[in-house]
């Protein structure tokens, strides 16, 4: 029998309001008050999001984020830093008892990014998992993932790269200018890419969306349905955004 | 001597590590630490807890200590390992 499943599109959002609402989504599910959720974003303006235990100034050139309007957030995540910008992003949230969670980190990526490799391939993308968290295209990585454990949940979220600009990324991240040129620029582009690289047209996030929800419904066997956001889990989101995913204690946490 | 320092070990992710040593080549204690990188620890709150925890500690044997001290706090990690985490220290002290 296909697992029902909550399905949020909840459209463009800035950094903290995303953050937040993944958040939200979490608590909810762990209350029992919503199904077990799927969401499907985007970021406006562009982000980069640092994994929880990633320093601030360490990996970030934070004058270049400001001057580029790019705002910057910490993730309840593990991982690496993260550009958001031409992507779409999802977060599933489900119980620890969920006959799809597993104990084992590693397990549950690749569980959960099985759907993501599935709606790929309905754009014709044929892509692999990686362990610990990544998602390659002819070697290239072309979707991160991030997991973590609360209130008996587990929320996982990741991004499936539509377009990729290897010198903003530079710009961003505090790598050395010198360095940041020639053979190391080349030496990224060769292990990050895009689903535009991968077909050599634009694809778009819609067409990417119905993708990916067809990889979800197939791989996990899910039974979506389409929801919005309880005006609790809003109001929550808008909290957390206010009071947590934006303030310097968070984001300069470490 | 505070001590920065960063590598990527054998199964480990990027660890950025600011370290507070004393003591000499062969008896050097960690007085304290700052572990950053884009690994994963559940619950992070957790690896926060033991990450304070680990002062006044040798360095010779940290590794088996930071290992035990994770699994009783029950957290699972990927990308990083006590072993990798003195690899980091070690290399930073004499190079790679």
């Amino acid at each position: 029998m296909a697992h029902e499943m909550r399905l949020l599109e909840t459209g463009v959002h800035d950094a903290y309001f995303n953050m937040g609402l993944d958040e939200a989504i979490l608590e909810s599910v762990s209350r029992g008050r919503e199904l077990p959720t799927l969401r499907l974003y985007g970021w406006n303006p562009k982000a980069i999001s640092l994994g929880y235990f990633q320093g601030a100034r360490q990996e970030l050139d934070l004058d270049a984020c400001a001057r580029l309007g790019v705002n910057v957030v910490r993730r309840i995540t593990g991982g690496g830093a993260v550009l958001h910008d031409k992507e779409v992003t999802y977060s599933l949230s489900l119980p620890e008892t969920h006959p799809l969670a597993r104990s084992s980190i590693i397990e549950s990526y690749e569980i959960i990014c099985s759907a993501l490799v599935r709606g790929m391939g309905f754009l014709g993308i044929d892509t692999e998992f990686t362990p610990i968290n990544d998602i390659l295209w002819r070697g290239k990585k072309v979707s991160g993932n991030a997991q973590t454990r609360k209130h008996g949940c587990i929320l996982q979220h990741g991004t499936i790269l539509l377009h990729v600009d290897v010198e903003e990324m530079f710009c961003l991240l505090l790598v050395p200018k010198e360095k940041a040129t020639g053979k190391l620029i080349a030496d990224v582009k060769q292990r990050v890419g895009s689903l535009s690289e991968a077909l050599d047209r634009e694809v778009g996030f819609e067409e990417t969306v119905k993708a990916l929800i067809r990889g979800f419904t197939e791989a996990l066997n899910l039974k979506l349905i389409p929801g919005k956001p309880s005006e609790e889990e809003l109001a929550r989101a808008r909290s957390l955004a206010k009071e947590k995913f934006s303030t310097e204690a968070w984001i300069f946490k470490r | 001597m505070i001590l920065h320092c960063q590598g990527k070990p054998e199964g480990c992710k990027l660890l950025r590590i600011e370290v507070e040593l004393e003591g000499e080549q062969t008896n050097r204690i960690v007085r304290s630490i700052n572990i950053k990188g884009d690994f994963f620890a559940i619950p992070e709150e957790r690896f926060d807890a033991l990450e304070s925890s680990l002062s006044n500690l040798p360095l010779e044997g940290f590794a088996a200590f930071f290992d035990a001290r994770a699994r009783e706090q029950g957290l699972q990690m990927a990308g990083i390992h006590g072993e990798g985490i003195v690899a980091v220290i070690r290399s930073g002290l004499y190079g790679a």
